[in-house]
């Protein structure tokens, strides 16, 4: 039931915001904030009184659909699918705050699909039905792709189209597979499919989740989707959409396919170190801040996939760990991107520089975040990782050794970017006129930094309340008897 | 007791929070005092883990603490927990003594900063974080502290934002360090696949990894990688003399007394480990014997007065190498101690000449100052001879307790021997340079001109710490005296069991050739610039490529640039050119453009004629229809 | 059960469905194209209670219904935008209506 009202209460607000005439827009943009702040606070409440010790669904709700096919509306909060909601409901909010702030055109369409777009992907981390799943997947598309294509940059007809056209093409092979997993196991019901041994299947959804993530080499569509969009839309979908393809391969790659996870490992893990290590260099040459953003994003997502397919208690929990942080930093990264292309007129680093002198929030907050970005020990960027390569080492040291040397290059980038925008003298597009972070952006962003903060302070906060408390390396077995 | 560890690891973090939230809240000096008021906290809480462990048995004296699990996975917990034994504790006391002091005098040398409160909150994190490494409890809260004192580092060293050398100055200290943290790192994933766990009582453990196995020579060199990294050994030391770029009293505090010097206590730390890797243990010790000659001959030509005393950080580091290297722990802690105070002493003599002279650190400028700060000249003085080994200072009785370990470390001993014997006369050579130039002889014009003292030279704030930090130069080392006592090594016995070092005649000889050396040094130095001579103009000109090679620091700078700067900066200019533009920006790209081409021609047949789409409606059936009866 | 077999009765729809699929293709008068289209509908109710009779069950003919329906709403619909139409445009020539054309 609440699972249900976490879903629906976004798309409910969505459809009220659209519906009603409102009679300015910042009413319909208030009314959406509102709502996405309703969400939080029944989100926070749910959480604190979770059953983190119950491996099991909790708050399932379950209606048949088609019941011929064995379709259903099932939904559920595991406890690790409990922590991505939560990703989801405080980037959308923040994006939402942020949109609202920042007074975009049409702002109750805006902000409504936004809204949407929040319930969408809730409902892609709780289904608990192929077809469900797919359908929430796709739902979680159409927002992004009218939100880029319209509110965009310049370019944002070109990113759209490669962005619709990329996703699409893996979506639909996704489908096939959902088609074929429901009927080779008589159900569509996820806690009911036992394991399935055909790669075809698995590399159909490998496919979706691939372009999504995006692991190398399907990430063409990713630079000029986080370039293109508006900042709070690119938070989201580097926030929080690419987190829904490796949740993918958790909840459906690791658990129905074991054995295909196993044969597959190795080429997988080429890709994903590729990726690793080339998302750092380009964001290490990229020429603005939004390149820079994306690249390392690239990385880490890759990054994520490795800890994923290492399949053992510390490669998954690091995983789902740095799901979270990272989802949290390149919102805040982006919104930050955002607040300085706004002062400055440009993201280019080149015409940056100098930031820091009178602007001491900006300067704190940029330069907290950027360094739980490249993980610097201690952080929570870097717990994760640390449990990611962990993982890995023990499948050969070499996967661990590649991750290492990224740890250096995200050092390197980390470093540029946070150079580039706040020292040295101030560059030729920074005048006095670019004030320090407006109270709003400090209550925006800073509350990001905070949790991101606590996090680094207690880790353990989420790998200790994920997987009912057992081991993550036998992931699979918890889903298998339905409750 | 264990609470006393607890609130001094966390006064400082209190402290950040505090000056972070308060902003413009409360004044630039409250903020400094804050800061320097923490570090006291923690001080007076370490006298009180000291004095309630002095108070047991020796074996008894291992306290450790966990408050909560900071990270977990499956089997793998990772506690929030601290260790305090005799090595932490010894560590505590420097890091929170030296550490209040040289925040206390760093409210004076900042004061008229015009961003002095995130100053002193970066330097209580520095506190914080350094005494979060010496007082971890297992590896990973180790490898924590380790990353953030990089960290705050990093944000000290360019702290001066504005400066472009600054901040290049503290990317490189934080990439070279990352380095070191990712064999450190490495290290670690190697120690929990063979013990599966972080804890020092599990990983030390006898018998878990073999002796002179791949395993314990792999952990061994990868924990000595991130020693190197942190203490500027050989070969990632370029580092450390940029890192000058930074205010003074972070030189003193980060680059000189404490952060520097923690490859030295990983290395007595994990000495169970090292033990078990002989081989890398002795690389240990020989790069320590390679850094004390290169940095030492280095710092013969360097003309910037702070760069000069990094120069001599790192050899002096190089000693503590030397002395973990040969397993004599308590010799290289007693040297780290000692070296604290007088390194400390004299990075705040050279801030008040710095800011005498308004903020000229080119020692071709200064001259004659001996007379113009005569009390800084004297508290200089009693550095110099110290960091020169001269009895009875405190540098002399350290460094000779590692000679005289060395004497009795066979071969290779007698290798780092000679090396740290020489090091000893290359030492009081450039030492005295240093002063000679600084205070002898007439006053440059630019120093007449730009000379301005207060009372004290540098005000009362930055007058009563160096003052300790000059007691403490001179008594810090009685605690172990030839022929008398070795109080370090009894006290640090129960975590590291220190080599013998070498007596009778050996040793009489060693202490007694490391000071005829020390003496000829300062002569020598006295000889070329304490008076006008020009010997060292004439070697300059007879040996141009001898000169050239020091003055580029052997060319390591520009080796990594050829080696590692440049190939990663071409890598990734040719990916981005060659890889991603091609084949993912445009080849893909095309991949919009071409969908709508495609779709534009393909409109064509939309013709708006209804009858016409009927038609093909009807045609599309009819071919339907034959292909069915065909078929059937 | 006397009377003509279903094959004279499909043999009648398939000319009724040509008649009615030739006039939407040659006529240009929106009028005629709809009153062709109801022909084409015919065609295929006929078939369908020629086979409901056949049978003797009652499927084809509830199909027919609701193609009668199906066939007045869309009469409704078609009769409405062709009025609509001529308001706007004094031709009624389906040819003319091309504002669709790609």
């Amino acid at each position: 039931m609440l699972t249900s009202l976490l879903i629906f209460l976004p798309m409910a607000g969505a459809l009220f915001v659209w519906i009603v005439p409102w009679p300015t827009a910042r009413a319909a943009g208030g009314t959406a904030l509102l709502v996405a702040l309703a969400e939080l606070v029944i989100w926070v409440n749910r959480a604190l009184n979770f059953d983190y010790g119950n491996a099991g669904l909790q708050d399932s709700a379950s209606h048949s659909w088609f019941s011929d096919l064995g379709v259903s509306y099932t939904v559920g909060l595991y406890d690790f699918s409990l922590w991505l909601v939560g990703l989801t409901i405080v980037v959308s909010t923040a994006a939402i705050a942020y949109g609202f702030w920042s007074g975009r055109e049409r702002m109750g369409v805006y902000l409504g699909l936004l809204l949407f777009l929040e319930g969408a992907t809730v409902g892609v981390f709780t289904a608990q039905d192929l077809l469900l799943f797919y359908v929430f997947w796709e739902a979680m598309m159409i927002p992004l792709y009218i939100a880029i294509g319209v509110w965009g940059g310049a370019g944002r007809v070109g990113a759209t189209i490669k962005f619709v056209v990329y996703t699409l093409a893996g979506s639909l092979l996704m489908l096939v597979s959902v088609i074929a997993l429901g009927l080779s196991a008589g159900t569509f019901d996820m806690r009911a499919i036992g394991e399935n041994g055909s790669a075809w299947i698995f590399l159909g959804f490998a496919a979706a989740f691939a372009v999504k993530a995006p692991l190398w080499p399907f990430h063409g569509w990713l630079p000029d989707a986080y370039r293109e969009s508006p900042p709070e839309v690119a938070a989201i979908l580097s926030g929080v959409i690419s987190k829904a393809a490796t949740y993918g391969f958790l909840r459906i790659g690791l658990v129905f396919f074991p054995a295909v996870v196993d044969d597959w490992r190795t080429p997988v893990l080429v890709l994903a170190t590729i990726g690793l290590v080339y998302g750092s260099l380009l964001a290490f040459r990229a020429p603005d801040i939004r390149g820079v953003v994306a690249y390392s994003s690239l990385a880490q997502m890759n990054l994520i996939v490795i800890g994923l397919f290492a399949v053992n208690d510390s490669g998954i929990s690091g995983a789902l760990l740095q799901m979270v942080t990272h989802g949290l930093i390149s919102a805040a990264l982006f919104l930050l991107a955002g607040a300085v292309e706004r002062r400055a007129a440009t993201g280019n680093l080149a015409l940056l520089g100098g930031m820091a002198r009178g602007r001491p929030i900006l300067a704190t907050v940029l330069i907290t975040t950027g360094v739980i970005a490249l993980a610097v020990p201690g952080s929570s960027a870097f717990a994760g990782e640390f449990l990611i390569l962990n993982g890995i080492f023990t499948r050969g040291w070499g996967w661990a050794l590649a991750g290492a040397v990224a740890i250096v290059l995200a050092a390197m980038y980390m470093l540029r970017l946070i150079s580039a925008i706040l020292h040295r003298n101030p560059g030729p597009t920074i005048t006095e006129a670019a004030l320090d972070l407006r109270p709003a952006e400090i209550s925006i962003i800073v509350p990001l930094v905070a949790v991101l903060l606590a996090l680094s302070f207690w880790p353990a906060a989420i790998t200790d309340h994920s997987f009912g408390g057992r081991p993550a390396g036998t992931v699979g077995s918890q889903f298998e008897a339905a409750p | 007791m264990i609470a006393a560890a607890w609130i001094a690891l966390f006064a400082p973090a209190a402290a950040v929070v505090l000056i972070a939230l308060a902003g413009t809240g409360i004044s630039r000096s409250v903020a400094g005092f804050v800061a320097a008021g923490s570090a006291l906290v923690s001080f007076v809480c370490s006298v009180i883990v000291f004095a309630a462990m002095l108070g047991e048995s020796p074996e008894e004296r291992t306290h450790s603490s966990t408050l909560w699990t900071w990270l977990s996975a499956g089997n793998l917990k990772i506690g929030a927990e601290i260790q305090v034994d005799p090595l932490s504790v010894f560590m505590m006391l420097i890091v929170s003594g030296v550490g209040f002091l040289i925040l206390a005098y760093a409210v004076g040398y900042m004061a008229g900063d015009a961003e002095e409160r995130r100053y002193h909150a970066y330097k209580a994190f520095f506190v914080f974080s350094m005494l979060l490494l010496v007082e971890a409890g297992n590896l990973v809260l180790l490898l924590a502290g380790w990353g953030m004192v990089g960290l705050s580092s990093y944000l000290l060293i360019n702290f001066w934002h504005h400066r472009a050398s600054a901040v290049a100055a503290g990317k490189k200290a934080f990439i070279m360090n990352a380095f070191g943290d990712a064999t450190f790192v490495l290290a670690i994933f190697l120690l929990i696949q063979r013990t599966g766990s972080v804890e020092f009582d599990a990983v030390f453990r006898t018998g878990v990894v073999e002796k002179g196995s791949a395993a314990a020579v792999l952990v061994a060199l990868g924990l000595l990688g991130g020693a190197v990294a942190k203490s500027a050994q050989v070969p990632l030391h370029t580092w450390l003399p940029d890192a000058m770029e930074g205010p003074t009293p972070v030189s003193a505090l980060i680059h000189a007394a404490t952060m520097v010097t923690a490859g030295v206590y990983l290395i007595a730390r994990t000495n169970v480990l090292f033990e078990l890797a002989p081989d890398i243990q002795d690389l240990a010790g020989i790069l320590g014997g390679v850094t004390i000659l290169l940095a030492g001959l280095i710092a013969l030509v360097q003309t910037d007065i702070k760069r000069v005393i990094a120069y001599s950080t790192m050899s002096q580091i190089g000693y503590m190498f030397v002395a973990v290297g040969l397993g004599a722990y308590g010799s290289g802690m007693f040297h780290l101690m000692t070296h604290a105070f007088f390194k400390a002493l004299l990075f705040m003599a050279a801030g008040i000449v710095i800011h005498a002279l308004s903020d000229e650190q080119d020692i071709r400028r200064m001259g004659g100052l001996g007379r113009a700060l005569p009390l800084t000249y004297r508290v200089f003085i009693i550095g110099a001879l110290a960091l020169a080994a001269i009895p009875p200072f405190a540098g002399f009785f350290s460094k000779d307790s590692i000679l005289g370990a060395a004497a009795n470390g066979g071969t290779l001993g007698w290798w780092l021997w000679t090396a740290g014997a020489i090091g000893a006369f290359l030492t009081a050579l450039y030492t005295f340079r240093l002063l000679f130039i600084v205070f002898w002889g007439e006053m440059t014009p630019f120093a007449r001109e730009h000379l301005h003292t207060k009372r004290f030279e540098g005000g009362l704030a930055m007058a009563w710490p160096v003052a300790i930090l000059a007691v403490l130069s001179v008594v810090g080392g009685w605690l172990q005296v030839p022929w008398g006592w070795d109080l370090v090594n009894q006290w640090l016995e129960p975590v590291a069991e220190s080599a013998e070092e070498a007596t009778g005649l050996t040793f009489t000889f060693s202490v007694v050739a490391s000071l005829a050396l020390a003496v000829a040094g300062i002569w020598l130095a006295w000889r070329w610039y304490g008076r006008a001579s020009d010997v060292p103009e004439r070697a300059r000109t007879r040996w141009p490529w001898a000169a050239r090679t020091l003055e580029h620091k052997f060319y390591f700078d520009e080796a990594y640039d050829l080696a590692f700067s440049e190939p990663a900066s071409r890598t990734a200019v040719f990916v981005t050119r060659y890889v991603e533009q091609p084949f993912f920006l445009s080849s893909l790209g095309e991949l919009g453009s071409g969908a709508r081409a495609a779709s534009r021609r393909l409109s064509s047949l939309q013709s708006g004629y209804v009858r016409e789409y009927a038609l093909a409606l009807a045609a599309g059936l009819a071919v339907l229809a034959i292909v069915f009866i065909l078929v059937t | 059960m006397p009377g003509p077999g279903v094959a004279a009765y499909l043999i009648l729809s398939v000319i009724l469905f040509a008649t009615g699929a030739f006039g939407v293709l040659i006529r240009r008068s929106p009028l005629i194209v709809l009153l062709a289209l109801e022909i084409m509908l015919n065609a295929g109710n006929l078939a369908l209670i020629a086979f409901a009779r056949q049978t003797g069950t009652g499927s084809g003919q509830i199909f027919a219904l609701t193609v009668m329906v199906v066939a007045a709403a869309e009469a409704v619909v078609g009769l409405g935008l062709i009025v609509a139409i001529s308001r706007r445009q004094v031709d009624l020539d389906v040819d003319k209506l091309t504002t669709l054309r790609g």
